[in-house]
């Protein structure tokens, strides 16, 4: 991307889980890029490698996760190369992440003060900071997240709380930092139907009150619709689609994305919509050529087969890799 | 807001009474069990206490004196009696009360006890942490060479191992006894190394402290090696968790999610380990306590039990019971306070 230089920028990544046994190549050449005060959004199946990705940028895979090749940099800093203390130092005051499940992120056996003390302390390295200080800016950051009573929450431990509340204490977290970009694992998807609207609203308005950028991974498309400016859509490790939201929703160029929005209920019409042809993609051994074409309604060509796609520009920042936009060649 | 005093007072009030409770009884069936255990087994005490030359009807006499000749229901009445008169009854190899001689021998495998607990926990913490946050890699292979090979060798192995090494080859280490000859300590509590502290005597306890170092480490590499191994396992398992990865995101160092927020859910299975194994001792520093000549309580209760000294037996195995029981009570209330839901969950 031209002009300013994008905030956040990864380049071809590839990313594989290896077990005793195989090796899962679960991202395959994957390219995006945030720029600043701007609002991604990244969609796709489970399974399709959202959350890899997102961990892949900050580099907290799990331990058979491994990053094979590829770019990812940080404004200047190049975050596979760069020194551990640099690695260190945007985790903590740069990029906050926001982990899919509220009630796995906590740690059962600390109470919340310990964990949020832990992680204030070290995005505020001051030489004047103190316990109490470090306790008033928990308690801000607990209050920004609409947390009623929060110094009882502050003191109790993780299973004594809701979900929801859960997630807004894992939020508040993530938001100490956060100071530039906000990486938003799904965070709606374990807990109630009636909090996830609320959560997801939050979510925003702390984004723009804070001027932050944000990746939002959500299966909630309509939200992601109303919340995000650019999406990119995910598929089986690779990036099926890339494109400004409104235009994605209103007219989807991947046949993947398109079966993606009939899916979505709708109020009018028949209220059963149909889902997608279902195979699940076996990443130990990938579908040749198209990833998505076992499961495509044009996937029948020999060049779907055959050929990787490679992104084609339709127009301008709209990309897409698909045979049906161009030749393979 | 729950203080450090409340915490306590709700382990307190949810274990230690219904425990103590459970633990007296529990121990009145293991005295009966072995009480009439230890009469079933053939062979005659008296005979064996007084030797094969001893004249019959003194032999006869003796078997009286000791109620030998009545049903065992009667002697376990009599035995019990004079338990709640804080008696165990006369050793048959020593000819003292059974009681005076767990006190003397007791202080000796309970130090050694304490010090192998010290290395135990301190080595498996540290080695386990270590192995298991960073799984596959070459320190974690070293350590898991380490602890197979310290899971195969016993411990009396490693003692005559250590004692060659340390004490004939380097000559470091002093290869047997508590004190080195000339040093003497008065015995106040029978632990040398309490008992020179006690009385100021600086030297002494570092002669002590000397003499425990290798009996020790014989007897907590293994139960050392293995129980770094399930805290490996538990490790590993954690250290993807969700709240580690968070941490992690978060820019917290390494040293501490590993040894703080990843350890602490994680010793939950490997506390209960490491009590019975150190409760153990009692019975299996035997080998050890023969190789380094150590005066405790092992050898005293295999004694007994090789020269059927009828309430030595008894008496061994009631306080090595009384000690397995304190170190289940000592273990759930680790537990309860490492896991706040164990704490919480019952009200």
């Amino acid at each position: 991307m031209q002009g300013a230089g994008p905030l956040l920028s990864v380049k071809n990544l590839y990313v594989k889980y290896k077990s005793y046994w195989y090796t899962y190549h679960v991202l395959d050449d994957v390219s995006i890029n945030v720029k600043l005060g701007e609002k991604v959004g990244l969609i796709g199946e489970s399974g399709a490698g959202k959350t890899t990705l997102l961990k892949s940028i900050l580099r907290v895979l799990p331990t058979q996760g491994k990053i094979t090749g590829g770019e990812i940099f940080y404004k200047d800093v190049d975050l596979l190369r760069c020194s551990k203390q640099r690695l260190l130092e945007i985790r903590r005051k740069n990029v906050g992440m926001i982990f899919q499940d509220p009630l796995a992120a906590l740690n059962p056996v600390f109470t919340v003060k310990d964990q949020m003390l832990e992680v204030l302390r070290y995005a505020n390295e001051r030489a004047d900071m103190n316990k109490s200080d470090l306790i008033n800016m928990a308690l801000d950051l607990l209050r920004d997240t609409l947390i009623p009573d929060p110094e009882r929450v502050l003191n109790s431990y993780p299973f004594q709380l809701s979900g929801g509340m859960r997630q807004r204490i894992v939020i508040a977290m993530a938001l100490a930092s956060a100071r530039e970009l906000l990486l938003a694992d799904e965070p709606t998807t374990n807990i109630d139907v009636t909090i996830q609207a609320q959560i997801l609203k939050l979510i925003g308005d702390l984004v723009e009150k804070k001027g932050l950028s944000m990746i939002l991974v959500s299966h909630a498309l309509g939200l992601v619709r109303k919340m995000t400016d650019r999406v990119y859509v995910m598929y089986g490790g690779n990036i099926a689609e890339e494109a400004p939201t409104s235009k994605l929703f209103n007219e989807p160029l991947h046949p993947y994305m398109q079966l993606l929005l009939k899916t979505a209920p709708k109020l009018v019409e028949s209220p059963l919509t149909e889902g997608i042809k279902s195979i699940p993609i076996d990443y130990r051994n990938p579908p040749t050529g198209c990833v998505f074409h076992p499961r495509c309604p044009y996937g029948d060509q020999e060049v779907c087969r055959k050929v990787k796609p490679p992104p084609i520009e339709v127009e301008k920042g709209r990309f897409v890799r698909c045979h049906l936009y161009g030749s393979g060649s | 807001m729950k203080s450090r005093f409340n915490v306590l007072k709700s382990v307190y009030e949810n274990t230690v009474f219904r425990r103590a409770v459970l633990s007296l009884l529990s121990l009145l069936g293991l005295s009966l069990i072995i009480f009439t255990l230890a009469r079933i087994v053939p062979g005659d005490p008296a005979r064996m206490a007084l030797g094969p030359r001893a004249p019959e009807e003194i032999v006869q006499k003796y078997r009286e004196m000791l109620h030998l000749n009545e049903p065992i229901y009667v002697q376990y009445y009599y035995w019990l009696t004079n338990l709640f008169q804080g008696k165990l009854g006369i050793s048959l190899t020593s000819f003292r009360e059974v009681s005076v001689d767990i006190a003397e021998f007791l202080p000796a495998t309970l130090e050694l006890m304490l010090f192998v607990a010290i290395i135990q926990i301190a080595g498996t913490l540290i080695l386990g942490t270590l192995s298991g946050s960073k799984p596959g890699s070459i320190l974690d292979g070293a350590l898991r060479v380490f602890t197979y090979v310290g899971i195969c060798v016993p411990a009396f192995v490693w003692g005559l191992i250590l004692q060659f090494i340390f004490s004939y080859v380097v000559g470091v280490f002093p290869a047997t006894e508590r004190l080195s000859p000339g040093i003497t300590v008065p015995r106040i509590t029978g632990l040398v190394t309490v008992d020179a502290l006690a009385t100021g005597n600086f030297r002494a306890f570092v002669d002590a402290l000397w003499h425990l170092i290798l009996p020790s480490l014989a007897l907590a590499l293994g139960a050392m090696a293995q129980e770094a191994r399930i805290l490996r396992s538990a490790m590993v398992e954690n250290i993807n968790k969700d709240y580690v990865l968070t941490l992690l995101s978060h820019g917290i160092p390494g040293y501490r999610i590993y040894f703080k927020y990843a350890l602490k859910p994680s010793v939950a299975s490997t506390i209960p380990v490491i009590g019975l194994d150190i409760a153990s001792l009692i019975a299996n520093a035997f080998m050890v306590e023969v190789i380094f000549n150590w005066p405790g309580i092992s050898k005293f209760g295999i004694t007994a039990m090789l020269k059927k000294d009828l309430n030595g037996i008894v008496g061994v195995v009631l306080m090595a019971g009384l000690i397995y029981t304190v170190t289940n009570v000592i273990v759930d209330l680790i537990l309860t306070i490492i896991d706040p839901r164990l704490r919480y969950g019952e009200k």
